[in-house]
């Protein structure tokens, strides 16, 4: 009988841990979002909110180890291989050799990689890059509110890690979780999204009108909704001057799905 | 007692095979749950046709390159179906760094036909991006095209190919742009009118420097850029704006054909 009870209890922890083992292995990587009402910082006419479907995106950014193994299976988006269409010099600049990390930190987000190359390591996994809708809705979440600007000293806290990034950004997953779950999104690295080269405020329009110009122009943040959201001022204003083959070394990505 | 030992062995054995059956259904949890989580939103299937090629430019010969991680690992960099009339297409060991031919996704022409860039190479292109419902600005923009195609001599014209790509890819159909291009007279020989996975449409968007936003109601907004491309895919000029000079363009397209 006691033997039994030993058994029984043993067992019951095998599966626990099995079960968490499980949950650590898998749940580490996407969270499943449902999605909704994102407030642009810069309102387009008849746009004051986007809507964003459902979608799914990664906990951590991508990370110099994830971006080795891709470029392991996929050699064209190697440094001396890919066009220059596609990257420009600086890409994957501190990499010694095209599959060798040298002194990087295999934990520490990837940088130094082009728009092209993201998306293609985001679709080599059946993902994508997040819509710049999708990226500002996980990132306007608190800590604690799905909405950040209704918590208590969030614009501060996130300008702070803003402003205090490291020029070498350390291994990923170190930043407190969202509200979703989420990490990392303001205090490791700029991030790349799907639709650069969307900073437009006219419709269907004769005139080029270009949202950059608010951005960019002395006094431009008056257009802003949140003038004290400087942190995501600064995050329109850098995403809106990007070209698809630039990279930087504070310049990462996650995908999303 | 004997039967109390039977008892205790099937009741060992019961318990034994649970918690196999449970580390089984755990383990397959975990092998499902990931993918699961990761699977992407709906996307037209041409999306994935963008990972069939593998460019390398660097030594290998194209057709040793048709390599790719995917289903799709048929279609090499160069469409082997590539029409007749372009014999010259660059492998892709030959293409300057800077031609768009390095981007080998697949369109879908206006006949329904799958459509890559590396097709056009060997002669000139004219490329405009454009959607079938944008009453405004596109029309001025497939205009600008047309116009540069009767300003060229006529030999120069007859090599003179003209990609009109949709920034519409969920309304836009193969159909509608045929019927589109019908209106105007240019569903014909060397206008190619294209649509594109989402993916597909930024990425070349992004190559031509093309702003462009879904306003989410139909309505794109997108700046009015008129590319030639030369014979080996490389931009030689561009015009921005409406009603601007067509001269750059007819220079450049001239310059490729001689």
């Amino acid at each position: 009988m006691t033997t039994r009870t030993r058994r029984t209890a043993l067992s019951l922890i095998v599966a626990l841990v099995a079960l968490w083992l499980c949950g650590a292995a898998t749940a580490a990587t996407m969270v499943a979002l449902q999605g909704g009402e994102v407030e642009l910082l810069f309102p387009i006419e008849g746009e004051e909110n986007t809507v964003v479907a459902p979608f799914s995106i990664d906990i951590v950014p991508v990370s110099n180890a994830d971006f080795l193994a891709f470029l392991g299976t996929h050699p064209e988006w190697q440094r001396s291989k890919v066009p220059e269409v596609f990257a420009g010099q600086g890409y994957l600049r501190a990499w010694p050799a095209d599959l060798d990390l040298g002194e990087l930190d295999p934990n520490a987000p990837v940088t130094d990689v082009s728009w092209f190359a993201a998306a293609a390591y985001c679709e080599a996994r059946g993902g994508r890059l997040p819509t710049e809708a999708e990226w500002e809705f996980v990132a306007n979440a608190g800590f604690n509110a799905p909405r950040g600007r209704d918590e208590v000293g969030y614009n501060e806290r996130v300008l702070t890690l803003t402003a205090n990034r490291r020029p070498n950004p350390g291994p990923v997953g170190r930043g407190e979780a969202n509200y979703y779950g989420v990490k990392d999104m303001h205090g490791l690295v700029w991030e790349w999204v799907f639709d650069i080269g969307s900073s437009f405020n006219t419709g269907d329009s004769r005139s080029d009108g270009d949202r950059r110009l608010q951005l960019v122009c002395g006094g431009g943040s008056a257009g802003a909704v949140d003038k004290s959201d400087y942190a995501a001022f600064l995050r329109y204003a850098f995403r809106s001057g990007l070209d698809g083959d630039y990279s930087s070394s504070g310049l990462g990505f996650r995908c999303a799905g | 007692m004997t039967t109390k030992v039977k008892f205790a062995t099937v009741y060992k054995a019961i318990l034994t095979m649970s918690v196999t059956l449970l580390l089984a259904f755990l383990l397959a949890a975990c092998g499902e749950r990931e993918p699961a989580a990761v699977a992407p939103s709906p996307q037209p299937a041409a999306a994935h046709a963008e990972h069939a090629a593998a460019v390398d430019h660097a030594e290998h010969a194209v057709v040793e390159h048709a390599v790719a991680d995917h289903a799709v690992a048929d279609h090499a960099v160069v469409d082997h179906d590539a029409h007749a009339d372009h014999p010259e297409t660059l492998a892709a060991a030959e293409m300057p760094g800077s031609s768009l031919f390095h981007l080998t996704g697949a369109f879908t022409a206006q006949d329904g036909t799958e459509f890559r860039l590396a097709e056009l190479s060997g002669n000139p292109t004219v490329v405009v991006m454009f959607y079938g419902d944008c009453t405004t600005a596109c029309p001025l923009l497939v205009k600008s095209a047309q116009d540069i195609e009767a300003a060229l001599s006529p030999e120069v014209a007859a090599r003179t190919q003209f990609l009109m790509v949709s920034f519409d890819t969920a309304r836009d159909t193969p159909d509608k742009l045929r019927a589109y291009a019908d209106e105007k007279g240019l569903d014909k020989d060397r206008w190619h009118w294209l649509i594109g996975s989402p993916l597909l449409t930024r990425q070349l968007a992004t190559l031509l420097g093309v702003q462009f936003r879904d306003a989410g109601n139909g309505v794109f907004a997108h700046s009015n850029i008129v590319t030639v491309l030369d014979s080996a895919g490389v931009p030689t000029a561009r015009l921005e704006g409406l009603g601007v000079a067509l001269d750059p363009a007819l220079a450049a397209i001239t310059a490729a054909v001689d």
